[in-house]
């Protein structure tokens, strides 16, 4: 019992040294806040634009505008998963840290646990920015909180749900050496195919069955229904049960996949990147 | 007479940011070199030895035409470098580091073929090059000729970085630790060529290290650089010679007390001995003019502390002392 | 000249066929990519509407529309890309300062460095618009497939020379990925590739003139709505050519900038 106590103690402590670490060089002393949501803002505007051309001159634009930012919400919960987490592991690589943490006995996991408060600053800032650029670009979205509790849980859900895929994604890099294709492959495909943008009613049939399949559509179809956006595919407790069980088992998977990728690293040594 | 190179009053200053706390900083502006001068002929190798920091890869970088110094002026080959870059860089091999700079995806020879043609150099002259030089530094032998950089050990990048500096053929080449964190083999097999292309082929190298040993056995003229300043120069017999003329008693003992024999010293001889715990005993070093006048006294002493004397050496002040010297200011 | 240049790009291609065919993973994601971001975008419109609404608005069928904007980004975007992130990489593996050496011109280089790319690219990216095509018109499909190529072709070398001028303002910035962030995505704005110049607000479509790439891609998404060149169209072609050739001067010079600053704070080993 101590032992665990212990144990959790100073994974505490690790996570909040990174956690102050990440703040301060990333926030504070970056300098690239700005930068960044100006990049961001423009590359909202390079999908909102032609996307919009699809639309039903007959539809509000209101409804419009809420689809567009639900896509925009999701979109960048699984960017913030792919470009700060995944890619951690590239820059970890990059400034030959991750051996040290390695070295260190401790899991390189422990990093993420101060790197994710961070990231989820970033994450508010840009979504009020999305919520900005949409009302400026389209209109104001017509999207109302109907169940906080329900919002609350879907995206604790969609955290879990993407966190894992971030560990699949590092894992991948750590095994492959290959980082930016792959990870720019897998940040256009999934949230689309599984119905991060999308209702999954809207989607075509057999489209649906896979996302189904796959952990991502649960907290997105939840997320859109406590935001009144459009309504689940199937009754909500079910999606939400389906949802966290497949969520903890993605979960348990992709951290034995990255201590999978750990262990080949020690065997066969760390992979040089590519340029791209 | 033209020299290979004559560097005049080069100074360098790098500013910096000193952070203080989350938000503030102060920019500090460090004096990387202050004023140095030097002249390297050909046919020579001139050491350019000093502590880190001291300066000696932004001299490297200022003479290859990396860095712009900012006051003073480097002649490459009788020609002012920063006016004349084309010129100098068709004159100049360099070897900045040891274990990067290749691409991981190309094998040593497509690496070497890259960076042939970067340097204008005519495909098959360049294939002959290249081939040579794989030979030469033993990289076929070891199997990086067709091996992916990413696979080589450090030994054989430092052999591929030192091969590329010379796919030119280059009347002047620029080293930068070469053989830094090396194996011995692979240490030796660079000395001995650099050796030879300065004394056979009438190279001139210019050769940064912190390793005496190296200097001394590389090296036909040392320029000593200390914090930004070219402190002393010579060939290592010359250097030596410049300090004062202090020889180094060094004893090691069995058993005693360090404390009771260093009062003991310095009460009967008036000197200040240096005494550490070492694996066999106690060690015991003196700095003196004539160690051979004080011996008996010496020995007197040890007798009364009541400790065996397991070695005693009467030593010349090495390079490494001459560096110490410079450096600090006294001989350790 | 000619000579150097060929063999600067032969030795570039054995720089690029190495990284991508050594690491299969980067071909596949090339295959891909124009796919994705037509699929990416014609399926989140078509979940807000239906293609018949972009058909009226455009003009052009979207999946030709962005299967073709797709492909021109990775064939246009070349130099920009290749340039500013080759010297980027060439930093952080340390060899930029072997580069900085070659007593070669750094612009021959910059330009040597976009073509095996280019061609890479080209070839990959039949395998996108060639079967689009085939299966949307049929064997005419495949004559304006080549022609569409060969325009994708003439548009990235009219670009080369402003890419230039990118690339050197993000390695002067020494900001790295957060600028290409910025810039990216703004060039892919300003040309119209993804959303056609003439739905653009009139002060950025006055703005997009001086802009090669968006006078080449608009003379491309022209000849797939009327499928022919038109008089407008070759003007549009001639004026992005005539833009090229003013910027290279500029695109020489801001290079030379760049290689300055190196030079100032020193070549990272």
């Amino acid at each position: 019992m101590t032992a665990l106590f212990n144990r959790l103690v100073e994974a505490a402590r690790i996570a909040w040294v990174s956690f102050k670490l990440y703040t301060v060089s990333d926030i504070i002393r970056g300098k690239s806040g700005i930068i960044s949501l100006a990049g961001i803002s423009l590359w909202l505007i390079l999908i909102i634009l032609p996307v919009s051309l699809f639309a039903n001159p007959q539809i509000g634009l209101g409804r419009v505008a809420a689809f567009i930012f639900g896509g925009i919400l999701v979109f960048n919960v699984y960017s913030v998963a792919t470009w700060d987490w995944a890619w951690e592991i590239r820059k970890l690589i990059n400034y030959n840290v991750l051996e040290h943490l390695i070295a260190s006995g401790k899991s390189p996991l422990m990093v993420y646990l101060g790197l994710i408060p961070v990231s989820l600053i970033w994450l508010l800032m840009i979504i009020i920015l999305g919520y900005g650029v949409v009302n400026v670009f389209v209109a104001q979205p017509e999207i109302v909180i109907s169940d906080l509790k329900l919002l609350i849980l879907a995206f604790t859900l969609l955290i879990i749900v993407v966190l894992s895929y971030a560990l699949v994604l590092a894992s991948t890099i750590l095994i492959s050496g290959t980082s930016g294709a792959i990870v720019e492959i897998f940040s256009w495909v999934l949230p689309l195919a599984t119905g991060g943008f999308i209702p999954l009613s809207l989607m075509p049939e057999s489209l649906r069955t896979l996302a189904l399949l796959t952990p991502f559509s649960y907290p997105a179809e939840l997320l859109r229904k406590a935001l009144n956006i459009y309504e689940p595919i199937l009754p909500t407790n079910t999606m939400f049960i389906i949802g966290y069980i497949y969520g903890l088992a993605f979960l348990t998977f992709s951290i034995t996949l990255f201590k999978l990728g750990i262990r080949k690293t020690l065997k066969e040594g760390l992979k040089t990147l590519s340029a791209w | 007479m033209r020299y290979a190179v004559e560097a005049v009053r080069i100074v360098k200053k790098y500013v910096t940011k000193k952070r203080k706390g989350f938000f503030k900083s102060e920019t500090e502006v460090v004096e990387a070199l202050k004023g140095i001068s030097f002249k390297i002929r050909y046919g020579e190798v001139v050491g350019l030895l000093g502590p880190n920091g001291a300066g000696k890869t932004t001299t490297i970088k200022i003479v290859s035409t990396l860095l712009l110094p900012d006051s003073g002026k480097v002649f490459v080959d009788g020609v002012e470098a920063f006016k004349n870059l084309s010129y100098v860089r068709e004159k100049i091999g360099i070897m900045l580091t040891v274990e990067k700079g290749f691409f991981p995806k190309l094998t040593g020879r497509e690496n070497l073929i890259y960076f042939g043609t970067l340097y204008g150099l005519e495909r098959k002259l360049l294939e002959k090059r290249v081939n040579y030089l794989l030979d030469l530094l033993e990289l076929k032998e070891l199997g990086g000729s067709d091996k992916l950089y990413e696979e080589f050990s450090l030994g054989m990048k430092a052999r591929l970085a030192f091969a590329r500096a010379l796919l030119k053929d280059p009347p002047i080449i620029l080293l930068d630790e070469p053989t830094l964190g090396l194996d011995p083999v692979s240490a030796r097999k660079i000395r001995r060529i650099v050796k030879d292309l300065a004394h056979k082929e009438g190279k001139a190298v210019l050769y940064t290290t912190h390793n005496m040993f190296e200097a001394e056995i590389v090296c036909d003229r040392i320029l000593l650089i200390n914090k930004g300043v070219i402190v002393s120069e010579g060939t290592p017999e010359e250097l030596k010679n410049k300090i004062p003329k202090l020889k180094v008693i060094r004893a090691v003992l069995h058993g005693g007390n360090m404390e009771k024999l260093s009062k003991l010293i310095s009460s009967s001889l008036n000197l200040k001995p240096e005494i550490k715990i070492v694996e066999r005993g106690l060690e015991v070093k003196l700095a003196i003019k004539n160690p051979e006048e004080i011996l008996n006294d010496l020995l007197k002493i040890f007798n009364l502390a009541n400790v065996d004397v397991v070695s005693l050496n009467i030593e010349e002040p090495s390079l490494e002392d001459v560096f110490i010297y410079f450096a600090k200011g006294v001989i350790e | 000249m000619l000579k150097r240049f060929i063999s600067l790009v032969r030795a570039e291609y054995m720089f690029v066929a190495a990284e991508i065919i050594r690491r299969k993973t980067i071909l596949f994601a090339l295959i891909l990519w124009p796919y994705i971001i037509m699929a990416f975008i014609v399926l989140l419109g078509s979940s807000m509407g239906t293609m018949s609404y972009f058909q009226q608005k455009t003009g052009a069928n979207p999946i030709l529309f962005f299967i073709t904007g797709s492909f021109l980004l990775i064939v246009s975007l070349i130099f920009f890309d290749e340039i500013s992130s080759r010297f980027w990489y060439d930093e952080f593996i340390g060899t930029l300062p072997y580069i900085m050496i070659a007593p070669t011109s750094k612009t021959m280089l910059a330009l040597a460095m976009g073509f095996p790319r280019l061609i890479i690219n080209i070839l990959v990216g039949l395998s996108s618009l060639i079967p689009v095509y085939f299966i949307l018109k049929s064997f005419p499909g495949l004559v304006e497939a080549l022609i569409v190529i060969a325009l994708s072709i003439f548009s990235a070398l009219t670009f080369s020379t402003l890419a230039i001028i990118f690339s050197s303002l993000v390695l002067i910035s020494g900001g790295g990925w957060r600028v290409l962030s910025i810039i990216r995505p703004l060039i892919m704005l300003i040309s119209g590739v993804l959303y056609p110049r003439f739905l653009l607000p009139l002060t950025i479509k006055f703005f997009t003139i001086i802009f090669p790439l968006a006078n080449s891609v608009e003379a491309i998404q022209l000849f797939l709505v009327q499928e022919g060149l038109t008089a407008y169209s070759l003007m549009l072609l001639g004026l992005a050519t005539a833009l090229a050739l003013l910027y290279a001067p500029v695109s020489i010079r801001s290079l030379r900038i760049w290689e300055h600053r190196i030079l100032i704070k020193g070549a990272k080993t």
